[in-house]
């Protein structure tokens, strides 16, 4: 066990996310664009279709999965530049910084929907 | 019939050259002669100071890997007619550092599969009296491995790799093959001692599946399936160890 | 008989395009379109808020209509290949960590291709008569 220095856990979470991100992508693509084709999307259709749990849960679970995946992605593109050790956990912590803001963001893009102001104005 | 063909040669002598340059021979090549054939009467007859590596002439000591008009592949292997009409374009080979003409500095190459300990560790619990010991291999675990040791050492999956070209420290697919060779053996007890290696920022993980070595390997050995074989165990004795723990 | 000349090493980035073969043409691209989702994600993150948060309803009314104009319905549909194409590469890279069809990487990266053009035609074909009504 502590022989692993968790290499793997990178390796094996983007595929997991990949697969997470193949059904809510798919799910996100057909309730936008092809559920109500030709419906025009407002204010108001967005509110009434968040207010169903659903609809809600597959945009905040696509949003977390497609962060993780994205930079988990871009922080194996960066580690192919030969970084020292050093380097490495600086990337690392980066990212991680920025995932977690990102879904802080990407959360209250929606809750004007859900309760009528972002979180942090209030 | 003989017919007349020329060579453009990376050329670079770190002595007197200050930087590589190209050198054109023609020479005349008969039907079949391999690009090697070519290589010898070019150092024969024309200049002999031309340093290319090479042994056996057949495929088998893995020494004449080079860059042949764009790809890498065993000099001896390659036919001249199969180049095309036009020049025949020889460098040395990628990814690692290019010492004099063709040679190239294998250093690197020989580090790395080193560091995966390719040796069988034995199991030292069980003692068995040295008359009595069989190392014996069942013929199923023979057929997962068998390719894996076909391997020749000729560097061209090394050097054709496009994760290699960017990061020079990832282990490479000849070591990860020569793991695997190991791992899959039941005989083996060294997982202990491989798995830090491996599981190194540049260990099995960085491999990103371009398949550039297989399709490369002269000896026709399914690399990406043998790295992705060992990927899998891999994922397999870090859970099993944790519940053991 | 013999001649020689003086030239120059050709160029890493040369060499990388003589080695590059059908697997690894895809795991660029597959590095070219996980960064262009990457960034559309960005995009669309700061798009939508701006709109929601400075604007309110009225706005984001304004910004959603102005994208079922002629040119946005296009940019969607590029934006649609390139995600498509990181996903079906994506499923022949998992299938191959399983280790299916792994001796068929070729062959199964056209099959792929030729899914994801058959998709592409038929969205295109639910989503272009929307650019011209």
């Amino acid at each position: 066990m502590s022989r692993y220095r968790s290499g793997l856990w990178p390796w094996l979470l983007q595929r997991v996310s990949a697969l997470l991100l193949l059904f809510f992508i798919v799910a996100h693509l057909w309730i936008e664009h092809f559920m109500h084709l030709g419906a025009p999307i407002t204010f108001h259709s967005v509110a009434v279709r968040l207010l169903h749990w659903t609809y809600a849960g597959i945009d905040y679970g696509l949003l977390v999965v497609v962060v993780y995946h994205g930079l988990n992605g871009l922080r194996s593109i960066i580690l192919d530049a030969a970084l020292t050790p050093r380097q490495v956990r600086a990337v690392t912590g980066g990212l991680w910084i920025l995932g977690v803001v990102t879904v802080i963001f990407g959360i209250n893009v929606l809750s004007p929907f859900l309760w009528g102001r972002p979180w942090f104005i209030v | 019939m003989a017919v007349s063909r020329t060579f453009r040669i990376f050329r670079y002598d770190p002595v007197k050259d200050p930087a590589p340059y190209w050198s054109l021979f023609t020479v005349n090549v008969e039907q079949g002669d391999s690009v090697l054939t070519g290589l010898m009467k070019i150092r024969e007859e024309l200049d002999g100071s031309l340093a290319f590596r090479a042994s056996c002439r057949s495929g088998i000591c893995g020494s004449d890997g080079m860059v042949i008009n764009g790809r890498s592949r065993l000099a001896c292997k390659t036919q001249v007619d199969d180049m095309g009409h036009g020049e025949v374009v020889i460098e040395p080979l990628r990814n690692l550092p290019y010492l004099k003409d063709l040679v190239v500095d294998q250093t690197p190459f020989w580090d790395k599969f080193e560091s995966v300990m390719p040796w069988l560790h034995e199991s030292t619990t069980e003692p068995v009296p040295e008359t009595e010991r069989r190392m014996t291999l069942a013929e199923d675990a023979f057929d997962d491995l068998s390719k894996a040791s076909d391997c020749i050492f000729c560097q061209i999956c090394y050097a054709e790799c496009p994760v290699n070209g960017l990061d020079r420290a990832f282990i490479g697919p000849q070591a990860l093959i020569k793991a695997f060779r190991f791992e899959a053996d039941p005989r083996d007890v060294g997982t202990n001692e491989r798995v830090p290696i491996l599981d190194q920022p540049d260990g099995v993980w960085r491999c990103r599946t371009t398949f550039n070595c297989t399709v490369s390997c002269p000896k026709g050995i399914p690399i990406t399936k043998d790295i992705q074989s060992l990927k899998r165990e891999m994922v397999g004795t870090y859970f099993h160890a944790r519940q053991e723990v | 008989m013999r001649t020689q000349t003086m030239q120059p090493r050709p160029r890493q980035a040369k060499d990388a395009i003589s080695s590059y073969r059908t697997g690894s043409w895809a795991w660029l691209l597959h590095r070219i379109t996980g960064l262009l989702i990457l960034a559309y994600l960005y995009f669309h993150l700061i798009a939508l808020s701006s709109a929601v948060w400075l604007g309110g309803m009225a706005a984001f009314n304004r910004t959603v209509a102005s994208l079922t104009t002629p040119p946005f319905i296009f940019a969607d549909l590029a934006l649609f290949a390139v995600i498509l194409y990181h996903a079906l590469n994506g499923i022949r890279l998992m299938m191959f960590d399983v280790g299916w069809f792994i001796n068929r990487q070729k062959v199964v990266f056209w099959i792929m291709m030729a899914i994801g053009a058959i998709i592409l035609a038929l969205s295109s074909a639910a989503m272009l008569p929307l650019a011209f009504r």
